[in-house]
Parts: structure tokens; sequence; C-alpha cells
């Protein structure tokens, strides 16, 4: 099989639209209710660094990714220790991500059909991309990142008469501490999960240098959240939004253009559906890359289907009802998550950073 | 035959081949054996064999026959042997040449070229007279235009080439002959101008044109289904088309063009899936109209796969997207009929499926037929007795009529439909939407010849949006010379 080759442009698209993955469904930085839109913009600032690190792990080896990296840094058990904790963090997020869809398609858009259906039908999208490999995945992206940005510019126009300043209004009065959580907050979800990305990602033609596809995608990403989030906020009041589970589909739902162009929400859902389907896709593609690691296979793709399967399935047990969800994200997941997004790759870069010098130095120097 | 006969040599004897060739073709009456002796020279004897109805007469007995029996013998013949004689000064026909192997011999024969033997030579003169009948170049049948060259290809091989030679009066365009079909032996023809095609797609084609296991070859569809990437998919990776404009504007942008002998569609290869929505008269009309015809293509294509999905969901699932007063009137005109939306619809669809298939097959004398049943029975009276509903015959008319505008893509758009429309009766809009995903990503997964199908969807850039979803107008440098860009953009795909 020949190696797969995407280029920067492809991987910034797949980036970007998994960094708005379900927060277009979900919302960020909720705590900080008027104020979250300085959340995102912090937990933007927070996340470069962050991101450069990753890049950074990935520069090092040029051609390789975080599970090569793992294995060839840590040594045989260490690395594979550290590939099963992010099998289980792609595995357990993929699940998540769509148990988030499928929570929305049973409160809003089908609330009588089992919320497996739906998933399900994400989920064998998924696997379809996930088998055909990062290049599909990186030109479907390109076209289905062009689609989400038409439909919000639409959406947006539409709205226009609906924003509301006022609703921004005061700004920081609830302090700085409720920014930092919403911060954090925001910072764990969604920016800090795009960690997986470097599971899926393989090799990346052109510049050697990958710290640009990470902090243009971060950019973007950010930028549209912050601009969703923004949009939000103005047509809702805070208060709707505190009373919603998905603000965005509530937002869309508040158009009214000449009594003709009126509850389009369903139509809207194409960036949820678009979004949730790229973040669910790179987790699969991650999850399954790291088994295939794991268990020295030949390829991936013999077990991108049984992962998909069980990522719906644990999708399905994950909560008992929407509130637990809503407890989930609010206040365990950010703990949750800190040790996959920040400890884990900060120390395989630490490692990295020594091999490499130790082996330059090991090497004889030509000259 | 020709494993059969592979073992045989010619003799020196005329008589002795003679009955050779009429083991051989035994059974076989066309093939015509004609002794001649000169009238003076009793030495200059042998016999002319050609495959009657596929040599022209006149060239066989005004050019081959008449010198060879007219011919007086001169003194300074310095020793020539008649054969030289014959060759070199007696026979008026542009294309001849020597061989004693039999496959060749026989293959030439049966090619409607003529067989020279004389007495005491092992080998047999092959002289070029091949003179069948063939259609007279017509108009595109399939491809109709207003602007632009009225031509189209024939069921003969070297008349189709003439075409695209004349079009194209450049040594670099070459023409690769091979051929085809272990029983009919068909002639093919690669064709492609040397300095911009890809040496890997080349390569890579001749492999895949040498690997085929196949008896017969009757027209360039089997060929075209043969050499795809994707065997399953219902997306063409290999292109059609009849009109010699268009292979010679599609080879000069380094594509490969395969001509088969007794098919009027030539092959172009890679074929993208953009080539779906560029007809040749794009390039020759305003660039305004031209890009807006393209536009709506691409939207009649989209419309195609869609306007039933989307109903549907519309009517049985997503009411409240609708404005009230239209939901209204839909709901007043169903109200007596009996079948739920999405059997009426598919069973529309089906009805225009039928009558498309019956419309390409029938006679034309009885052409009037289907449209007034198709028309009056099948629409108005099918509303009237409330079997339908109104606004359904509208969906399903409209679907039917952007089929047609694009005619080619017509199967791959006629399944998505069905698909769409069963995942939409499942999930409504969202059915519908995953429906078009999974089709995105199964269109992004394809390749031609290593060339991604959709090579420049989704990108915005200048050169890649010139000739897609626009016909930028030809002054502008970018068109002008096509060859040169078209050698970059080969050089940054084929990888």
């Amino acid at each position: 099989m020949d190696k797969e080759v995407i280029s920067h442009g492809e991987a910034r698209t797949i980036l970007i639209l998994y960094i708005m993955g379900s927060t277009m469904i979900l919302g960020a930085a909720g705590e900080a209710k008027t104020d979250s839109w300085i959340s995102i913009l912090l937990a933007m600032a927070i996340a470069v660094p962050i991101y450069w690190a990753w890049a950074r792990v990935l520069t090092l080896y040029p051609g390789q990714n975080m599970f090569d990296i793992a294995l060839h840094v840590l040594g045989k058990w260490i690395g594979k220790a550290f590939i099963l904790i992010y099998i289980w963090y792609a595995f357990h997020l993929g699940a998540l991500v769509l148990r988030n869809f499928g929570e929305f398609m049973e409160a809003e858009a089908m609330p009588e059909t089992p919320m497996l259906v739906p998933m399900l039908f994400v989920t064998a999208l998924g696997i379809g991309v996930v088998r055909a490999g990062i290049e599909t995945m990186g030109r479907s992206g390109r076209m289905l990142l062009n689609m989400c940005l038409v439909t919000m510019l639409l959406v947006f126009l539409l709205v226009l008469g609906k924003l509301h300043y006022s609703n921004l209004l005061p700004i920081l009065d609830r302090g700085w501490p409720r920014v930092w959580k919403g911060a954090f907050s925001a910072f764990s979800f969604p920016f800090a999960e795009a960690v997986i990305f470097l599971g899926a990602i393989s090799s990346i033609k052109g510049k050697k240098n990958l710290t640009g596809i990470f902090l243009y995608s971060l950019l973007i990403g950010g930028a549209l959240i912050l601009f969703i989030t923004l949009r939000n906020i103005m047509v809702l009041g805070v208060y709707t939004i505190d009373n919603v589970y998905f603000p965005s589909y509530a937002a869309v739902g508040r158009i009214n253009v000449g009594n003709f162009i009126q509850r389009i929400e369903g139509s809207v859902s194409i960036v949820f559906v678009i979004c949730v389907f790229m973040k669910l896709s790179v987790c699969l593609m991650a999850a399954s890359k790291g088994i295939a690691k794991l268990f020295s296979l030949d390829s991936y793709r013999s077990v991108v289907i049984q992962t998909g399967l069980l990522t719906a399935y644990l999708a399905y047990l994950l909560y008992d009802n929407i509130m637990e969800m809503q407890y989930w994200t609010t206040y365990i997941y950010s703990i949750y998550a800190v040790p996959f997004e920040i400890l884990l790759p900060l120390s395989l870069l630490l490692f990295a950073e020594i091999k490499t010098r130790r082996d330059q130095r090991s090497k004889p120097q030509p000259d | 035959m020709r494993k059969l006969w592979d073992k045989e040599r010619l003799y020196e004897s005329v008589e002795q081949n003679i009955a050779l060739f009429k083991r051989m073709f035994a059974g076989d009456d066309t093939v015509k054996i004609r002794h001649f002796r000169h009238p003076s020279l009793s030495s200059l004897y042998g016999c002319v064999i050609y495959i009657d109805g596929m040599v022209s007469h006149d060239t066989l007995s005004n050019n081959i026959l008449r010198p060879v029996l007219s011919y007086q013998p001169v003194e300074d013949d310095d020793g020539h042997s008649f054969m030289e004689i014959i060759t070199d000064w007696l026979i008026d026909a542009g294309d001849l040449h020597f061989s004693d192997e039999m496959d060749h011999i026989l293959n030439s024969l049966l090619y409607g070229e003529t067989l020279l033997l004389l007495e005491g030579q092992a080998k047999a003169l092959i002289i070029g007279t091949q003179g069948w009948q063939s259609r007279s170049i017509s108009d595109p049948g399939t491809e109709k235009a207003v602007l632009g060259p009225r031509e189209s290809f024939t069921e003969s091989l070297t008349v189709n080439l003439s075409m695209v030679r004349r079009r194209v009066n450049s040594a670099d365009l070459k023409f690769k002959f091979m051929e085809l079909g272990k029983t009919t032996n068909t002639r093919i023809c690669l064709c492609y101008v040397e300095s911009v095609v890809s040496p890997k797609i080349l390569k890579q084609l001749i492999k895949r044109l040498e690997g085929l296991d196949i008896e017969a070859i009757l027209d360039s569809g089997q060929l075209q289904e043969m050499i795809r990437d994707t065997p399953l998919s219902l997306y063409e990776t290999v292109g059609n088309t009849e009109r010699p404009d268009a292979v010679a504007g599609k080879i000069l942008e380094g594509r490969i063009a395969i001509l088969v002998d007794g098919s009027p569609f030539t092959l172009t290869i890679p074929f993208l899936f953009v080539e779906y929505f560029q007809v040749s008269e794009d390039y020759y009309s305003n660039y305004f109209f031209a890009s807006f015809n393209r536009i709506i293509r691409f939207l009649g294509e989209f419309l195609a796969i869609s306007i039933p999905a989307i109903y549907i969901s519309l009517v049985t699932y997503n009411q409240e997207m609708m404005p009230t007063a239209l939901l209204l009137s839909i709901a007043a005109a169903r109200l007596a009929v009996p079948l739920p939306t999405v059997v009426e619809c598919f069973m529309m669809l089906i009805v225009f499926e039928i009558l498309r298939e019956a419309g390409t097959r029938i006679p034309t004398s009885i052409g009037q037929a289907v449209s007034i049943v198709g028309a009056l029975v099948l629409g108005q009276a099918a509303v009237d007795a409330r079997v339908v509903s109104a606004p359904m015959v509208i969906v399903v008319g409209f679907t039917g009529i952007t089929t047609l505008l694009n005619i080619k893509m017509k199967a791959a758009s006629i399944f998505s439909r069905f698909l769409l429309l069963s995942l939409s009766s499942f999930l409504g809009i969202y059915g519908y939407l995953f429906g078009m995903i999974g089709l995105i990503i199964h269109l992004m997964s394809l390749h031609s010849f290593g060339v991604p199908y959709m090579l420049t969807a989704g990108s915005f850039k200048e050169e890649d949006i010139r000739d897609t979803v626009f016909r930028m107008p030809w002054w502008q440098t970018s068109l002008k010379a096509p060859l040169s860009q078209a050698r970059q953009r080969i050089k940054k795909v084929s990888r």
C-alpha cells in the first residue's frame, strides 16, 4: 500500500472542522455567560503554546504520527502504554461527540426516532471516509468546510435583524474568575481536543514545519467559534442560552424573513452534521491507527469497522439522559481531559527533544 | 483462427498456395482467388486473393491487374525479377509491402488488403486496397450544439483519425495502434500530444489495455468499462465523446484519446467529474453565457438528485420549514390521494423511467403515441382521478427534465436520486444530508488513472475555477496557452 500524503491546506481544513466539531451544537464557555467571547479569546491564547508544542513533536519526526513517535521515543513498553491511553481517549471522545449529536437529534430534530439510528448513520459515514483514507478525508473536508462557511454566512445575513448588541452588556459584570473558568472550559473543549489529530495525521507534503497548520487552524476555527458564540448571545440573550441545550439551533429558529423564510433550523443543521462527522472521523482514524500500531497490524483499515461500531455502542451507553451529559461536559470533562491534552503530550515532547539531541550527538558529524 | 494456422508457411508453387488458402477459408465464400497469367510471358503467373466487399474493385482491376497483365517486357530489364518489376513499376497502390509471416498475411487479408502471390515466390505482396462502405460524416447525435463544428465521428477508424489530425496539425500528435479482442482483432488507436501527455498515465493505460482478456470488442463502451479504475462506481472515470473538436481539445490538455474501429464514440482518459459539465460549445460562445450555462448544469445535476428527496422530507418530516400557505395547498392537493407520499414518489419516478426507456427504443413513427400517453394519461388523467397529487407530478416532471440536462451522467443521477429518496423517507432532511455527505465522500475517493476525480472541487483558487465552475474569457492569459498550462497542471497532479 502506498503512503498517503495530504497537503498543508487539506490538513488545515480537517483540523478546522475538527475544532468546530460538536462546539457548533453545544456552544463553548457557557460558564462565563455574557463574557463567554472573552473566555474563548483567552482560551485561544492559552492554546497557542500547546499547539506549538504538538506541532514541534510532529516536526521532530517528519512523516510519523504520534503513535510512531511514542513507540520510538518512549521505548516498547511505555510507548505501548502511551498508545493504549490515547486509543481510549480517541475512542471515548468519538463516543462523546457522537452522543452529543444523538442527544441533539433526540431533543430537537427527531424526538420519536431512537437515538441510535442517526448515530449509526454518522458512524457509517465516518467508517466510510476513514476506510477511504486521509486523502479522501482531506479533499472531502475542503468541500464540506466551504458548505459550512456558506451556510453560516447565509444564516448570519438572515439573522442580522435579530442581533441585539445590548445582550453583550454589561461586560465583565460577573468578574474575572468566571471568565477564567470559562476560558479553561473552552480550552479543554474544543481547542485542546485537537491532540487526537496528532494520531490521525500521516505524511504531509511540502514544508517540513507543521506549526503553521496548527496555528492557522486554531485561528480560523477559534474565530468561527467566536463568531457563532457572539451571534448566539446577541440573538438569544444570556438567559435564553442558559435555558436551551443547543443555542445555535435555537438562534437559527428565530429567523423570520417576511413570514416566508422561517423555522429553517433543519437546513442549517448541515453544519452540525458536517462538523460532528468530521470530528468523529478523526477520532475514529486515530483510534484505528493506534490499535493497528499497538498490535503491529499491516493496515489500520481492517479494524475501522469494529472500532466504529463499538464507538456507536459506547455512545449509546454513555449517559442515561441529557442532564447527565450536561453535567459531564460542564463539570467533569475539563478535569478529565487535562492529562490527555496537556500532561502526556508535553512529556512526549520533552522526551522527544532529549532523544533527538542525544541521537544527533551520537551520530558522527558529516563534514 | 490465427492460432490454428500459425505453423503454416507459404509455398513457392502458386497451386499449393491456392490450395492452402482454400483449406484455411473453407466455408467462407467471400474470399475470392483470381488467377492470372500474362498473355505473352508464360512464367509471369500467379493469383490475387482478396475478400469480397472489403476491397475496392476499382483499385483492384485498374491499378493492379490491368498494369500487370498489359506489361510489355523491355530490353533493359537487367535481370530484375518479376516481383521487383511489379512492385517498383507496375502497381499503382500507395501502400504495399512483402511478408512471409502467415499471421500478418491473414490479418491483412481480413482487414481488406489484397494478397498477390507469384509462381516461384514463397512470400506475399500485401497491397492496401481497403474500400468498404461506411456511414458518411454527420451531425453529432448525442452532443448537439448550436455553435461550433458540425461533424461527428463515424464507425471508420481511418476517417476518425483524419478528423483529429486535421484539427491538430502538429508532428507532436502521436497515434499508437493496438489490436484487441482475440476473435475480432479490433484495431484501436491511442492518440495523444507527446509533449504534454503524462508518460506515467500513458504507461498505465497501455498496461491495462494489454492486460485485457476479451474475445470481442464491438464498441468502445466495452473498453470503457474494462479499463476504468473503480469498477463498482456509478460515476464514469473514462469519458466518451463523439465530437472530434472535443477530442482535439482534450488531447491538447494532455489527455489520451482511445479510438476504436467500429465505434463512433472516442474514449478520453483521465476523465474528471467536472468534464461531465464541460460542453464543447462553451468554448465557442460568449463567456458570460457559457459560464451561466455551466452553473445551470451544475445546479441541474444538484436538483436532479435532490428534488424528490427534499420534497419528501419537507412534506413528511420537516413541514415547519415550508411556508404555511404552500404547505396548505400541498395538503389540499394530497387530500384524496390514497398512497403515502413516499410510495407515490417512487411510483411516479419509476413511471418516468419507463417513459424514458420507451422513448429511447421505439421507432420514430410511433413516438407520438408515447408522448400523448405520457402527458395526458399518466399526468393529467392520473391527477384528475386522484391517483397521484398534482405537486408530485410537478416534482417528478421537473426532476426528469433536470436529468436530461447532463444526459451523460444519467445512470449515476438516477441511482443517487433513489438512494437519497430512500434515506430521506427514513430520516427526513437528516437522511438527505447523510446521503449527500456519503455521495461527496464517494466522489472524493474516486481516481481516474491516478488523478483525483474531484481534482478542483471545493477550491476557490483562480486557476482551479477558470475552466470548471466558470469559463473565463479566451483573451485572459491563462487560457491563451493551453499547452503550457496543461503541462504544469499534469506535473502537479501526477505525483
